[in-house]
């Protein structure tokens, strides 16, 4: 089966200095991929080049099969990419309710329909606070409302960005209950995340970045196991 | 389990503030329909004049609102649509009256034909002008806008057939639907209604899908790139609405002046423009109505008293930006 999404050796700058020096990977529909590295590694540098935020200047990206490399980044997003980008980045003076339904959109195959009383069934703690302007959500409700977000978009292939970074215990549990809930679910998923230990057992498959470049890629189970890969990568 | 539908309603009792807002509205139309009653009976009819002028400066206020409050896009040209509005029934206006014609047309001075033109002219004049300013932003967008505007300035200033510098000067006030308007109580009103039309339309437009997205715009463009939304053509049709707002706007000014000039088009035109906006409160929409009112009242009132009223406005302007910065909306009506 072709994969929803093929990266294939990317190159990305910005301005004279490269980011990314030919970064190949593959997503199967359905699968969740955890894209593993250190700080400034270029994970989000290859999350903004997938998405057109930050075009890759040489290299191939294909969605569904289609090369989606010289669209304009909306058309990407639009082609089925939801992303939960770093730091939450919600609309802070759009209420709560606005945020999820002002970019709300039906996707073609899309593993499965999502709603406003879905998006507050998954979030119940968004419900009563949907008059509410997002700035006065709690960090964690921001993040809630920043994946309910991008779920509205009904998105074929989801991509967290750092989305349990900087957030209480309990609300990191929550976020990691949804996204085992979206995994079981069928959604196709990219996960950016530091915490191994709680990403590995989600993750079908593992990249680990490395200046740029694509260090090793494997099996979750065999980093977790695999005590010097780790420590040289990932630096735990 | 999904939370049941009724929990994915926002609430039924409408929370204070916007009880308050309401209240705050209303009285603002009732005073609106009292103002000629109000003149009349201080046996100072003449004011009714100045309070249409008050209403139609509030038109272009609140459109400018519309892309500057809630799409965040500090356009300094503003003035040139209310300007161009204003002269496309002056045009018209001045063909009909001395039985030439313009590319064929013998011009018109009926309500209904030459305001949507001038509404329509203008709107086809700010599209690729925005297309153009929106590929830019911050400091660049307010210098291309402003820059734009001051070509449109010279235009006017250069084209002597309809007077250059001095402006053209309209015979009389448009008919609409054949009916005269010459009556300043009834072009009060059809000010006010014209007024009343465009703000409920923006208010509409704040509320819709297309409105959260603009508002979006202003928080974050990459965001809304990520979620598959092109912002470039949003703020292209906001501009071009915010354009045929003014655009009436300046029809109308034609008809209470009875006279149009290069002035309507100049920077400092649009600079009253945006600090109307400021003092009413931007992204409020009804707080502009406010700031037009009170700007020009207030420089009505100075200005009879010293001829450097500019030196007590100023300061007061000053400390309004600072102390109340949600400004003259936020201040009555507790909002943002």
């Amino acid at each position: 089966m072709a994969a929803l999404l093929a990266v294939e050796a990317i190159e990305t700058f910005y301005g004279a200095s490269q980011a990314l020096f030919g970064v190949s990977f593959t997503i199967a529909e359905g699968e969740v991929l955890a894209l593993l590295g250190r700080n400034g590694m270029g994970k989000t540098t290859t999350v903004h080049s997938i998405l057109g935020l930050t075009p890759a200047a040489r290299g191939r990206i294909a969605f569904a099969g289609v090369p989606v490399q010289d669209w304009p980044s909306f058309r990407i997003a639009r082609a089925g990419i939801g992303l939960v980008p770093e730091g939450r980045q919600v609309f802070p003076a759009l209420t709560v309710r606005e945020n999820l339904v002002a970019t709300a959109r039906r996707s073609a195959g899309a593993p499965t329909e999502w709603t406003l009383e879905r998006v507050l069934g998954l979030f119940p703690a968004l419900a009563p606070r949907q008059a509410q302007r997002a700035s006065t959500l709690s960090g964690g409700e921001q993040q809630m409302l920043a994946v309910g977000r991008a779920l509205m978009t009904n998105p074929r292939l989801l991509i967290l960005d750092e989305a349990t970074e900087g957030l209480a215990p309990l609300v990191r549990t929550e976020i990691w209950k949804c996204i085992a809930g979206l995994k079981a679910a069928g959604q196709s998923l990219l996960v950016i995340d530091k915490n191994l230990a709680e990403l590995a057992p989600l993750a079908d498959r593992a990249c680990v970045l490395e200046k740029g470049r694509v260090a090793w890629q494997g099996m979750p189970d065999a980093l977790l196991a695999d005590a010097a890969t780790r420590h040289r990568y990932l630096g735990v | 389990m999904p939370a049941p539908l009724a929990s994915a309603q926002l609430p039924a009792t409408p929370p204070a503030s916007v009880a308050r807002r309401r209240v705050v509205l209303l009285a603002g139309c009732l005073l609106l329909a009292a103002l000629p009653a109000i003149a009349h009976g201080a046996g100072q009819p003449f004011l009714i004049a100045t309070f249409t002028r008050f209403v139609i400066y509030a038109i272009a206020a609140v459109s400018l609102d519309l892309i500057l409050g809630i799409g965040g896009l500090t356009s300094f040209g503003h003035a040139a649509w209310f300007g161009l509005g204003g002269y496309v029934v002056a045009i018209a206006a001045f063909h009909a009256q001395d039985a030439s014609t313009l590319l064929g047309w013998g011009g018109s001075t009926e309500a209904l034909v030459v305001w949507p033109l001038a509404i329509a002219v203008t709107a086809l004049v700010a599209l690729p002008i925005g297309a153009l300013s929106l590929r830019t932003s911050g400091i660049h967008f307010i210098m291309i806008t402003l820059a734009f505007a001051q070509m449109l300035f010279y235009l006017f200033v250069s084209v002597k057939f309809y007077g250059g510098d001095d402006g053209l000067a309209m015979q009389r006030r448009n008919t609409l639907a054949g009916a005269d308007l010459r009556d300043a109580t009834v072009f009060y009103y059809v000010c006010v209604a014209c007024l009343v039309a465009w703000t409920t339309l923006c208010a509409a437009i704040r509320r819709s899908r297309f409105g959260m997205v603009l508002s979006g715009c202003r928080q974050s463009e990459r965001r809304l790139l990520a979620l598959g939304y092109p912002v470039y053509r949003y703020k292209l049709v906001a501009f071009v609405l915010a354009a045929a707002g003014a655009a009436l706007s300046g029809a109308l000014w034609a008809n209470a002046a009875r006279f149009v000039s290069p002035d309507m088009l100049a920077w400092v035109k649009s600079g009253e423009l945006m600090v109307m906006v400021i003092l009413g409160g931007t992204g409020t929409l009804f707080g502009p109505i406010a700031g037009a009112f009170v700007l020009l009242g207030v420089e009505q009132l100075l200005s009879a008293w010293t001829e450097h009223w500019m030196l007590i406005l100023g300061p007061l302007l000053v400390l309004f930006v600072v102390f109340a910065r949600r400004g003259l909306w936020g201040l009555v009506a507790g909002e943002r």
